[in-house]
């Protein structure tokens, strides 16, 4: 199915849904695959964040030494 | 004070990249928007809703946003300078299909030859763990000119789902009260 934009008047109370052109296509395709890299980034470092938490908590209850990225993450 | 629907219009099958509301009036008060939406897809759970005016692609925009989310995202933020107004979390694909997203936008005084300022309340919650969002956001336009089209968009290029709906109203402030001089 094609991809397209709604573009509503006002004026005239006509709407119109338009094809994207071969540009806007290869624009959106392009900003759509760095949009998931980025995505995927963000999950990962949320997903590191979230182990860190962990370890550190454990750290604590046994009281041994946090890492450096541990302590950061309590303290700031 | 009264309200006036100027146009609604519903994404057909297959979704939509983009809304657009072109050749508004200057003859109301301020402008609102109702939407409910979300996007088609997979992989996502939200993506922030966009806006620009006047098809100004430039970086003459700003923005902040207090929400509170099931995805450890953060709280508050801000950023000027950007080339859109984001303005309300809408779920993706990976929700539920059944949830759309609700945000009401308000454009206060929008054919004013002033600053635009835009504030807007919305919310999105499933019915699973951490499935939610609900904020609100601010912004500003450091354009002068009336606003006359205003399109809406993703900011991670995601399309809106069939069966979103945005409608644009006009709002018109009564006859009544008294100018301070």
């Amino acid at each position: 199915m094609a991809l397209t934009k709604i573009i509503v008047n006002c004026e005239t109370g006509v709407t119109e849904v338009v094809e994207l052109t071969a540009e806007e296509i290869a624009q959106l395709e392009a900003d759509q695959a760095q949009a998931e890299l980025d995505r995927q980034a963000r999950e990962t470092e949320a997903a590191r964040i979230e182990a860190l938490k962990v370890s550190a908590r454990a750290k604590l209850v046994a009281g041994q030494t946090l890492t450096a990225d541990e302590a950061a993450l309590i303290i700031g | 004070m009264s309200f006036t629907l100027i146009q609604t219009t519903t994404v057909g099958a297959g979704g939509a990249t983009s809304v657009t509301f072109s050749s508004i009036a200057g003859t109301f008060t301020d402008l609102v928007v109702i939407i409910s939406a979300k996007y088609n897809n997979a992989g996502w759970n939200q993506d922030w809703l966009s806006m620009q005016f006047n098809s100004d692609t430039g970086a003459n925009y700003n923005w902040g946003n207090l929400q509170l989310d099931g995805f450890s995202f953060p709280g508050k933020g801000y950023s000027s300078g950007t080339t859109r107004m984001e303005m309300a979390q809408i779920p993706g694909g990976s929700i539920g299909s059944s949830f759309m997203g609700s945000a009401r936008i308000q454009i206060p005084f929008y054919a004013s030859s002033e600053g635009k300022q835009c504030d807007a309340e919305w919310a999105w919650v499933a019915n699973a763990n951490s499935n939610y969002n609900l904020g609100v956001n601010g912004g500003s336009w450091t354009n002068t000119s009336a606003i006359t089209s205003i399109r809406f968009f993703s900011s991670n290029s995601l399309t809106f789902a069939q069966n979103s709906v945005f409608s644009l109203y006009g709002r018109t402030k009564g006859s009544g009260g008294a100018t301070v001089s």
